[in-house]
């Protein structure tokens, strides 16, 4: 792996890593924002139970403002994920795209952590990136946002028949027959979101857990672009 | 033109042909200045476009809609816009003459006749050793299927009245144990589809005249139902919009929030994934709706809305479960697995705070 990040020392024992460049912590949590957005309008969208004020349409339009704020959302997800994932694939910056896909070496490597997190038995690597499990609850959620946001474009356009663009008019028919009609369509966006959902509580659930117990700053590397490690484990690397 | 059709037509009454007229030229779109010209062309065609009407697996609801349809009468639109050849339900012959009739029409006018098909087709071969495929229709010794298949091979257009001719309607729906399936789906070939449940005559009568006024059939969409009538979504142009955006809901029926004529999104409107037009042109004499009268949009003018639109009064399909097969609701499903991975996390977290006190000793943070 590449030398290009700096390195911090902070005491004897621990030194300071950077894992992430400022940007990509940055469009985590944008990411975060609007998927916790999404999922409380779209929730709402999905089952309706509040009423504002009168109620009365010159009084509020509660249900026009969710969704806007939801199709805003969705816009600014999209733009987050394409940078995101362009971030893995471009050549100049780090290609963490080998540590998301689904490779067999991944595959093992997260079989063997999850039988540690399960039994305790076993050795837990330290891992200056995503580690395999880490990498593959991501392939997931990256393969749940394309559902997520197929889906939901798929139900957008279908209310945009007065737009010329030519996806407006094939993707909610190409949309509708993979997945049985645009009931099915929805459907399958709902639940989506629940999948999404119980990826997400697992997802910072390790995060959390792996920071207690293995004092590494996992979570504030998201946020400062830095991880913790122990002098004698960045020896590896 | 018979000597009897020219004495009913000169019966006609001007008012109502130009009043259809112009329903005409609202449902294609066209300004009013084209209502002369749709008057004209209806009546100097030469010769009315033959027509011969099938009936396969059906409830009649179609011919009914087209027969109670009073502006135009019948009486107006079988003399004045089409010749109707061959019709089971409205026809005065009857067995071998009928069967003639029908022969006559479309040897004579093979090619130039448009065949207009009400109900599915049945292609399941019943079980048994005398079972032949489409046997599930049998009209005058022959398969439904025979029947179509030599009639609209001739036709110059079919057009498909309703749901079940279009798209197999609920004679379609799972299981399916006739193998329903809409004529143009059962043999292969593209029609003009008007579905609904039923049809809405004016959009039935419009194509024809589409057709007597430019030569063509009117644009189709992927459905292949025309664009003038079937391009705009109920939810987009219904009564109750208003009420959909101001978040105000019918939650239950025969409440207050119903009488006020809130939206019914909540009840089960598929109002947001069917596109017809029945809420410009409505039914019964252009009086009302069904939404308008206060029952969700079922979708009847979408392909299989008996399986893919139902709960016609829940707002998302059950889901099946694997195993077991309990019906679930989408809701009860995401919550068990947000549950199931909040309360593993909760477990897991036990475990090895637990784990941890234990192992305390043996300097546990590189476990
Ligand atoms: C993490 C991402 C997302 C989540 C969790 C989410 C969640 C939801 C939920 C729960 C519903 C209600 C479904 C129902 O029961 O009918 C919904 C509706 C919808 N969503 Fe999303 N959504 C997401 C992303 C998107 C995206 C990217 C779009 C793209 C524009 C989108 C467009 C829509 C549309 C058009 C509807 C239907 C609104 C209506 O019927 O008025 N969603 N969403
Ligand atoms: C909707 C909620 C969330 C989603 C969809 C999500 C998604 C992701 C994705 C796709 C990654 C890997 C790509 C990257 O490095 O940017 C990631 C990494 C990470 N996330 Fe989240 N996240 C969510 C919530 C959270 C929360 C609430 C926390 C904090 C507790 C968190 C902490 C982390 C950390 C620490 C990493 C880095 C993992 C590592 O390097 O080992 N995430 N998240
Ligand atoms: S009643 Fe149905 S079609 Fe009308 S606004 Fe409500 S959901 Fe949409
Ligand atoms: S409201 Fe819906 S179900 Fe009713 S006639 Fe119109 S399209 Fe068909």
């Amino acid at each position: 792996m590449g030398d290009d990040f700096e390195s911090v020392v902070v005491d004897d024992e621990y030194k300071l890593v950077r894992v992430r460049t400022p940007f990509v912590c940055l469009l985590h949590w944008v990411i975060v924002a609007s998927v916790i957005t999404l999922c409380v309008t779209g929730l709402y969208v999905g089952s309706p139970i509040l009423m504002f004020g009168t109620g009365e349409p010159y009084d509020a339009f509660v249900m026009a403002k969710t969704r806007f704020v939801h199709f805003v959302t969705a816009s600014v997800l999209l733009t987050a994920l394409l940078l995101r994932l362009y971030h893995s694939f471009s050549p100049s910056t780090r290609r963490d795209i080998y540590e998301i896909l689904p490779t067999p070496s991944n595959i093992s490597g997260a079989l063997h952590l999850m039988w540690f997190y399960l039994t305790g038995k076993g050795r837990h690597e330290h891992y200056r990136y995503l580690n395999p499990l880490g990498g593959i609850s991501v392939f997931l959620m990256i393969c749940l946002f394309a559902l997520e946001t197929t889906t939901g474009f798929a139900l957008y356009s279908q209310q945009a028949n007065h737009i010329s663009w030519g996806w407006a008019l094939w993707f909610p028919s190409l949309m509708g027959r993979i997945f049985g009609g645009m009931p099915g369509v929805r459907l399958l966006h709902h639940l989506g979101m629940y999948c999404l959902l119980s990826l997400v509580v697992v997802h910072v659930y390790m995060k959390v857990y792996v920071s207690i117990v293995f004092k590494e700053a996992d979570i504030v590397s998201i946020i400062s672009g830095h991880k913790l490690f122990r002098r004698d484990v960045i020896a590896q690397y | 033109m018979s000597e009897e059709k020219i004495r009913l037509l000169n019966q006609l009454d001007r008012r109502s042909f130009l009043t259809l007229c112009a329903q005409i030229s609202a449902a294609l779109g066209m300004s009013s200045a084209m209502v002369p010209k749709i008057a004209e062309a209806i009546e100097k065609a030469a010769r009315r476009p033959s027509v011969v009407w099938l009936h396969f697996q059906e409830c009649t609801g179609d011919s009914e809609a087209f027969i109670r349809s009073t502006s135009p009468s019948t009486a107006e639109l079988v003399l004045d816009i089409l010749s109707i050849d061959y019709h089971e339900t409205i026809m005065a012959a009857a067995g071998d003459q009928a069967e003639e009739n029908l022969k006559k029409a479309i040897t004579e006018n093979r090619g130039k006749y448009i065949a207009i098909c009400e109900g599915a087709l049945p292609t399941a071969t019943p079980p048994g050793p005398a079972g032949k495929k489409g046997d599930y229709l049998t009209i005058g010794g022959r398969t439904g299927l025979d029947i179509a298949k030599e009639v609209c091979g001739g036709a110059f257009a079919v057009i498909c009245v309703g749901n079940c001719s279009s798209y197999g309607g609920v004679q379609a729906q799972r299981p399916n144990p006739t193998g329903a399936m809409g004529v143009g789906e059962a043999l292969g070939i593209s029609t003009v589809n008007i579905p609904g449940c039923p049809h809405n005559p004016v959009n039935s009568i419009a194509t024809v005249v589409n057709y007597l006024l430019l030569g063509s059939l009117p644009a189709l969409d992927k459905h292949g139902r025309p664009k003038f009538a079937y391009e705009k979504r109920i939810h987009d142009q219904c009564t109750r919009r208003a009420h959909f955006d101001a978040g105000q809901f019918v939650q239950e029926w025969g409440s207050e929030e119903a009488k006020k004529g809130y939206c019914l999104y909540k009840m089960g409107c598929k109002g947001p994934q069917t596109y017809h037009n029945c809420n410009i042109v409505r039914y019964n004499d252009h009086t009302g709706w069904p939404i308008g009268a206060g029952h969700g949009c079922v979708g009847c003018s979408e392909p299989a809305f008996w399986d893919r639109m139902s709960p016609f009064y829940g707002r998302l399909e059950g889901v099946e479960v694997p195993f077991g097969g309990v019906e679930a609701t989408a809701d009860k499903i995401g919550m068990t697995l947000v549950g199931a991975a909040g309360v593993g996390a909760a477990v897991h977290a036990a475990y090895t705070m637990g784990k941890k006190r234990s192992d305390d000793d043996k300097g546990g943070e590189d476990k």
